[in-house]
């Protein structure tokens, strides 16, 4: 009963206060509007003033005479501005400074409407709150008591009694178990092989996880074993989407054995369970890795350079006097190496997009070249010009495309000086490409710098392909070379001769 | 004990309430800056409107004495900037001296607390 008394008196308390400030506010609002209307009598009076010439009026003078007077300059009003500053209108102008002042007021007013209005509907809820509390109304309140030491006492006996609760439903569980392993026994082998299958599982999937965080700290290096393994993970999973894999580090380990799990209970009679035996060393998921790496045509060149650097110098195959031909740049000891490697490469990521950019980045380079007169050698493409093996390299770096394309033309037996067709007999034991339908329409001549470059310049593009394993293909390949040489010297000859 | 208690609990009020006298005045001055420099602003509205040859007259005292119209505007665009620093100032004063109450505001509950606590063990003992 107290503390309704108190409440009461806090309440009126509160009600007294916000209707003073009520009433201040009303009077600020009373005051503006007063403004606001001596303005609007200026405005007024100025429409008056400039209506006479001279106006005849009592002039006061002191606190108590007047004098009758003349009012003149009628239209020759001294405004102050503010801050002492005073300007000289006219009366019109006057109107509208007036006209502004208003505005200006009238937005303040505004604003203490406002907060009037707010200060009502504060007061109706200090209303309301003294009818609950005088139990007036139909609202009863609820009085909820917080003493902090009996709260914690409380907590205290929670936990206990928690404690308590879980220990004996483990004890339950315990029981349970033991009689669960006691009765079954004819079926433990299979619980057994479930358990192994599990353990499987997650063995794989922590395997994979491992290989993801080692993919992932290691981008630049590459090991067969990674590969390796992280095949099995990505044949596991179903998506080989390998940047996706990266990001999602630890999600991916859960959801690996989600799926798992998912693909174990989608069949409920029928388990599935899926084992993966660990693909060959040279897993074909390498060079996969390494276009995915591959973003622009520089990085071939980054991503090769180790590679490249082993390759040994060789000596250029080429003739002074022989004019552009595309055959002459091959290096006998490279030849094949490299051959085999971007042929490799073309042949097994056709899917990927890169051969696709190299042939359209060639058409235009390729329009260049051709401008020039293909019969001189000596003519080089302006870029090429005074430039060593590093400037070509650096070429080379900017335009692999160049380089690959080259590399499929090597390919080709030589042709005529213009290689305008691919011979039909170094086709035939090969299997078809379909960079050769690209490579059909396109012609290219190496300037005269490039072929110096060899073997060594031409590696750049291909030596990520150095080490790309054997396939039937590859032995193809192998075969090819021997019988290109000997077509280089037929056309040859046949050329000397014709 | 109980004296000492009251004394300084004197003490502590006195102190309260001179900080409070400071917070009031700087509070006040910043009000009156914030007039004023809505006033300016006002001012600088008009002359902007103003035709240039329109005549410009300052009061200095009792006397108003004719300005240039864009040496106006620019006096009045500088006191505008004076203003403004002035606010910054006061604002950091005022700041501090409200911190500075606070303060005493708690020491002073803490005492009255304590005082209360005196007086009721004086009450039961008598």
């Amino acid at each position: 009963m107290d503390r309704k008394i108190m409440d009461i008196e806090h309440i009126t308390r509160l009600k007294q206060l916000e209707e003073k400030e009520l009433a201040d506010c009303e009077a600020k609002l009373k005051q503006w509007e007063k403004y606001i209307a001596d303005y609007r009598d200026l405005q007024k009076s100025m429409e008056i003033y400039p209506g006479e010439v001279s106006h005849d009026i009592m002039v006061p003078f002191g606190k108590l005479a007047f004098m009758p007077g003349k009012l003149v300059h009628t239209n020759e009003i001294m405004v102050l501005l503010g801050d002492n500053w005073f300007a000289e209108r006219s009366a019109k102008q006057t109107i509208e400074i007036a006209q502004r002042r208003i505005d200006h007021l009238e937005s303040h007013s505004r604003k203490l409407l406002e907060e009037k209005h707010q200060l009502e509907s504060r007061l109706s809820f200090t209303e309301e709150f003294r009818s609950i509390a005088l139990q007036q109304g139909d609202t009863q309140e609820i009085v909820e008591e917080y003493d902090e030491e009996r709260e914690k006492q409380w907590r205290e006996e929670h936990k206990k009694k928690l404690m308590a609760y879980k220990k004996k439903l483990r004890d339950e569980r315990e029981q349970t178990a033991i009689h669960e392993t006691t009765e079954v026994t004819a079926s433990s082998d299979l619980t057994h092989e479930d358990i192994m299958l599990r353990l499987d599982e997650l063995e794989m999937a922590e395997l994979a996880e491992k290989e993801m965080k080692r993919m992932e700290i290691n981008d630049g290096q590459q090991s067969a074993e990674d590969i390796g393994d992280h095949n099995s993970y990505t044949s596991y999973d179903g998506d080989s989407d390998y940047s996706h894999d990266y990001d999602k580090d630890d999600e991916t380990e859960e959801e690996e054995e989600e799926d798992e799990e998912d693909e174990e209970e989608g069949a409920e009679p029928h388990r599935i369970i899926i084992k993966h035996t660990p693909l060959t060393k040279e897993s074909e998921h390498r060079p996969m890795t390494e276009f995915s790496k591959i973003r622009c045509p520089a990085d071939i060149y980054l991503h090769s350079a180790p590679a490249m650097l082993k390759d040994p110098p060789t000596k250029s195959m080429l003739k002074k006097s022989r004019k552009g031909r595309v055959k002459d740049v091959i290096s006998n000891q490279n030849k094949e190496h490299k051959k085999v490697c971007f042929n490799q490469g073309i042949k097994e990521h056709e899917e990927i997009s890169l051969p696709r950019e190299i042939a359209d980045l060639i058409k235009p380079k390729e329009v260049s070249i051709e401008s020039k007169n293909p019969g001189q050698h000596t003519t080089t493409p302006q870029s090429m010009d005074g430039r060593g093996p590093t400037a070509v390299r650096q070429q080379v770096r900017e335009t692999p495309a160049v380089r690959s394309v080259v590399r499929d033309r090597l390919d080709a037996p030589a042709d005529s000086s213009k290689l305008k067709t691919i011979p039909k007999e170094a086709d035939a034991g090969r299997p078809p490409s379909k960079f050769r339908a690209n490579r059909l329409g396109l012609r290219t001549e190496l300037p005269p710098d490039r072929r110096d470059e060899g073997g060594s310049g031409q590696g750049v593009g291909f030596s990520p392909f150095v080490d790309v394993t054997q396939t039937s293909d590859r032995e193809n390949r192998d075969v090819q070379p021997a019988k290109r040489m000997s077509k280089f010297k037929a056309q040859r000859l046949r050329e000397q001769q014709s | 004990m109980a004296e000492s208690l009251q004394k300084r609990l004197q003490s502590e009020l006195d102190k309260y309430k001179s900080v409070q006298k400071d917070f009031q005045k700087y509070v006040m001055q910043r009000q009156q800056l914030d007039a004023q420099l809505t006033e300016n602003n006002v001012v600088k509205e008009e002359l902007n409107l103003l035709k240039p040859d329109a005549t410009v007259y300052k009061m200095i005292g009792p006397v108003l004495v004719k300005q240039d119209l864009e040496e106006a505007k620019q006096t009045v665009s500088k006191r505008i900037e004076y203003i403004t620093g002035e606010i910054k100032r006061v604002d950091t004063t005022t700041k501090e001296l409200e911190k500075k109450q606070e303060s005493h505001r708690d020491t002073l509950s803490k005492l009255q607390q304590q005082f209360q606590q005196a007086q009721v063990k004086a009450a039961m003992k008598s």
